[in-house]
């Protein structure tokens, strides 16, 4: 069982998730699709929501927002570099970015 | 596309914003005059304004060459790979909208990666049309599933990429003489 400390934290997690992706949405949509990974209908509800339906959204015990679809063996790919450049920011945006990996996650949009 | 009597003026006015984000973004004139309709007096006017000096002459570069060299292509295929994505979420967006987005998200990512930017927005532009010709191809990578970019027609469905297999002395060069490479 999650002590009520940790539950706070995901509840805080989630409306705050929530904030921001209003925040990115209305600043530019076009962007923020991309950024947010999500479409344009998730995008709309998101946008759509008041402020008391986020805190409802967010009394859960559950994240909603969860974590890329790639798989362990990609994300080890993009880690495991011992020369530091700065690379490891720009592969993993890389991989994030390309057609395989947000294919995934069009199932699962929050 | 022409400057004719028919332009609207919030159309003319859409038009000078385009290329005030090009000329902003660091596009040579020749890429803002074939994105917008601004005469090309007016373009000039514009660039002075916005950089405080005149726009610099010659040739755009034009080898695809460039895209597949180790540095260029990480870059490059970043930039690419966020065009596209911007494209299919919102195909509703021109292709020089998608274009100046896609190139900020680019920059924005270069910046948090403590990283030179490689990729001008002019070269991103020919690009863009090196793969509408079919010129250059993204293919992913066997290791870490990114998207690289490619010469086009090349016999392999996978590409080993230059983040995963780097070439054993890549890098060295930029730390030795702390100077980003150059257009």
């Amino acid at each position: 069982m999650l002590d009520e400390s940790t539950l706070n934290e995901i509840q805080e997690i989630n409306l705050t998730y929530l904030l921001l992706a209003q925040k990115i949405i209305k600043s530019d949509l076009p962007s923020a699709l991309v950024m947010l990974n999500i479409n344009q209908d998730v995008a709309d509800m998101i946008s759509s929501l008041k402020v008391g339906e986020m805190m409802e959204m967010s009394k859960l015990n559950q994240l909603i927002c969860q974590f890329r679809a790639v798989s362990d063996i990609h994300i080890s790919a993009i880690l495991r570099k011992d020369r530091d450049q700065g690379f490891n920011s720009i592969h993993a945006a890389l991989v994030f970015s390309s057609p395989e990996a947000s294919k995934s996650l069009d199932r699962v949009n929050i | 596309m022409k400057d004719g009597p028919k332009q609207s003026l919030l159309d003319e006015q859409a038009n000078i914003q385009i290329a005030i984000d090009l000329i902003e973004l660091g596009a040579r004139l020749p890429v803002v005059e074939s994105e917008t309709c601004v005469s090309r007096p007016r373009l000039l006017r514009l660039y002075k304004e916005v950089h405080g000096r005149s726009p610099s002459k010659g040739l755009l570069p034009f080898s695809t060459d460039w895209f597949v060299t180790w540095k260029p292509s990480i870059h490059s295929s970043l930039f690419y790979n966020l065009y596209v994505k911007i494209g299919k979420y919102s195909p509703e967006l021109t292709k020089t909208d998608t274009l100046i987005k896609a190139y900020r998200l680019y920059h924005q990512q270069i910046k948090l990666s403590h990283e030179p930017p490689v990729l001008t927005i002019t070269r991103a532009w020919i690009m863009i049309r090196f793969f509408e010709s079919n010129l250059l191809e993204m293919k992913p990578c066997s290791t870490c599933s990114g998207h690289f970019i490619t010469h086009a027609h090349s016999p392999h469905d996978e590409v080993r990429c230059g983040l995963c297999h780097p070439p054993s002395r890549a890098g060295n060069k930029v730390i030795k003489n702390g100077e980003q490479m150059t257009e």
